[in-house]
């Protein structure tokens, strides 16, 4: 069984025109134009793509926040429209959105305690898990230092840690190392890969061809809502 | 780089969930009011502006109230005109705060990471809510409390049925908060809803106008609003018009089962369109 399976999904927006401006009906754009792709269990895959080529919508749909128009989707075996909350208990997500919910003038370690009541963790387990995957993430001595001092990349780390936390067998994450140095993104990149070897499923969204070629795994490249082709070794070395 | 790896697809069966452990609703509910808690203490100042502001309010009204020598609430609920309005603005933030109820805890970045979490969008929704709550009755009571001492205030306390509108006072007002996120969701803004909402119960709520000195129009209208039900809940509670609270009570329940369904329809519908259309955002 695989972990993840896109089968012909399309999904298509209305076109978001200023009120003022423009009161005639809004046209439809394709983000997702029959996309078909199959996932096994521990496999990364990256999905590359240029800005708006649908790679964020995608993760959306399999993280069950958007509804597909058309096609099928199974996480874990799972259908997201039928049994979101089944898929919901098997994923952890890192999503491209602004601040991610956490408190600015709460530690890291009360915003993920929080969060980690919200995954139904046990609080003793949570404690443990949250110290062990700061630690694994380098920000072990940042754990009670308020949200508000840490910078862009150290957040998006604590987004990662949030998306870690119920050890989830599949990983759905959107530009996971935006922001973050090239010191702690070679870590970031070890960290998933020894994940994958432990048999947890990553999606990987990025524009960053290196992050691609970093992590290792299957890559396509989505081009204005279609799968092209798996990019070639000269694009990832570029 | 790294050699890349053939995937097995048939390593597991339907995906293990991880560490959920299946935490029980009384742990997610700790976790949360204590989050919450940490969060109310770091903004100390706002603990501080709203108990003066709810203490300056009693003074105000209850000063007020006891200019009156005679009063149609005397007849109508058997209480002085100073009780009537003490007892509204105690009790007030039970089911005013209600539209607005849940709006900390639906700021886009928020609710995204969580509709992507097992607990479902709605228990997360009372779980943030339950210590605001559970402060508001708290406070009402201190308030109320503290107005009786200060104007020496004497009211007749059926405690059941006190309880009785309190209870249904908070499922409206839960009632009401999710009507304000579905609101908020669809439209990204609740200021028509709190208009049509506040403009006009300000006065026909029966909060601290009599709705019985009122012109028959507005009348009318009041009993369309939850705040009508929910203060003459509390003044028949208080008061001695004993004879009325049965047939409130059931008026009362029947309002809040009305408004909980078509609140608990109105969320549903409102998520669908989210998902739909992924405006899940605003600013």
């Amino acid at each position: 069984m695989t972990a993840i399976v896109l089968k012909n999904v399309r999904k298509t927006f209305r076109r978001k025109a200023e009120v003022a401006i423009s009161r005639r009906r809004s046209e439809l754009r394709d983000v997702l134009k029959d996309i078909t792709l199959e996932i096994g269990h521990g496999e990364i895959v990256c999905v590359l793509g240029r800005n708006g080529s649908g790679k964020t919508t995608l993760i959306r749909i399999l993280s069950t926040l958007i509804e597909p128009d058309g096609g099928e989707v199974h996480v874990s075996g799972f259908d997201v429209l039928r049994e979101p909350e089944k898929v919901r208990k098997r994923i952890g997500v890192v999503l491209n959105s602004g601040e991610g919910g956490f408190h600015w003038r709460l530690s890291a370690l009360a915003n993920l305690e929080y969060y980690a009541a919200l995954y139904r963790i046990h609080t003793l387990r949570a404690r443990e898990r949250i110290t062990k995957l700061l630690r694994e993430l380098g920000l072990e001595d940042r754990g009670a230092d308020q949200y508000q001092s840490f910078s862009t990349g150290m957040r998006r780390r604590i987004a990662l840690v949030r998306a870690l936390l119920p050890d989830a067998p599949v990983l759905l994450l959107d530009e996971p190392t935006l922001g973050v140095d090239p010191w702690s993104t070679e870590k970031i990149h070890d960290y998933l890969f020894e994940l994958s070897k432990q048999g947890k499923t990553i999606l990987c969204a990025t524009n960053n061809p290196i992050e691609a070629r970093a992590l290792g795994g299957r890559s396509c490249v989505l081009e204005e809502g279609v799968i092209v082709a798996s990019p070639t070794e000269e694009i990832l070395a570029s | 780089m790294r050699a890349r790896r053939r995937s097995d697809c048939c390593l597991a069966d339907r995906g293990d969930p991880g560490l959920l452990s299946g935490k029980s609703v009384s742990g997610q509910l700790f976790a949360v009011a204590k989050r919450e808690v940490k969060a109310r203490i770091a903004y100390r100042m706002t603990i501080v502006t709203s108990t003066v502001s709810v203490a300056t309010g009693l003074l105000a009204y209850g000063l007020l109230g006891r200019t009156s020598i005679v009063s149609v609430t005397t007849s109508t609920y058997g209480m002085t005109l100073a009780s009537f309005l003490v007892s509204g603005v105690a009790f007030a933030p039970l089911i005013t705060n209600g539209l607005g109820m849940f709006g900390n805890y639906i700021y886009p970045g928020q609710i995204e990471e969580v509709m992507t979490m097992p607990t479902g969008f709605r228990q997360y929704l009372l779980l943030s809510s339950a210590l605001p709550i559970s402060i508001s009755i708290g406070s009402a009571a201190l308030s109320f409390t503290l107005g009786i001492f200060l104007f020496g205030l004497t009211f007749s306390y059926n405690i059941p049925a006190l309880a009785a509108v309190v209870l249904l006072g908070v499922v409206t007002s839960v009632a009401l908060g999710f009507l304000g996120v579905a609101f908020q969701l669809v439209y990204k803004q609740t200021s028509v809803l709190s208009w049509l909402l506040y403009a006009f119960t300000g006065v026909a709520g029966n909060m601290l106008v009599p709705t019985q000195v009122l012109p028959q129009i507005v009348q009318d209208i009041s009993f369309l609003t939850p705040q009508y039900y929910f203060f003459t809940g509390i003044r028949i509670a208080l008061g001695s018009d004993l004879a009325s609270l049965t047939s409130m009570l059931e008026i009362f329940t029947a309002y809040a089962v009305i408004l909980i369904a078509l609140a608990l329809f109105s969320l549903e519908r409102a998520l669908m369109f989210l998902r739909r259309n992924g405006t899940h955002g605003w600013a």
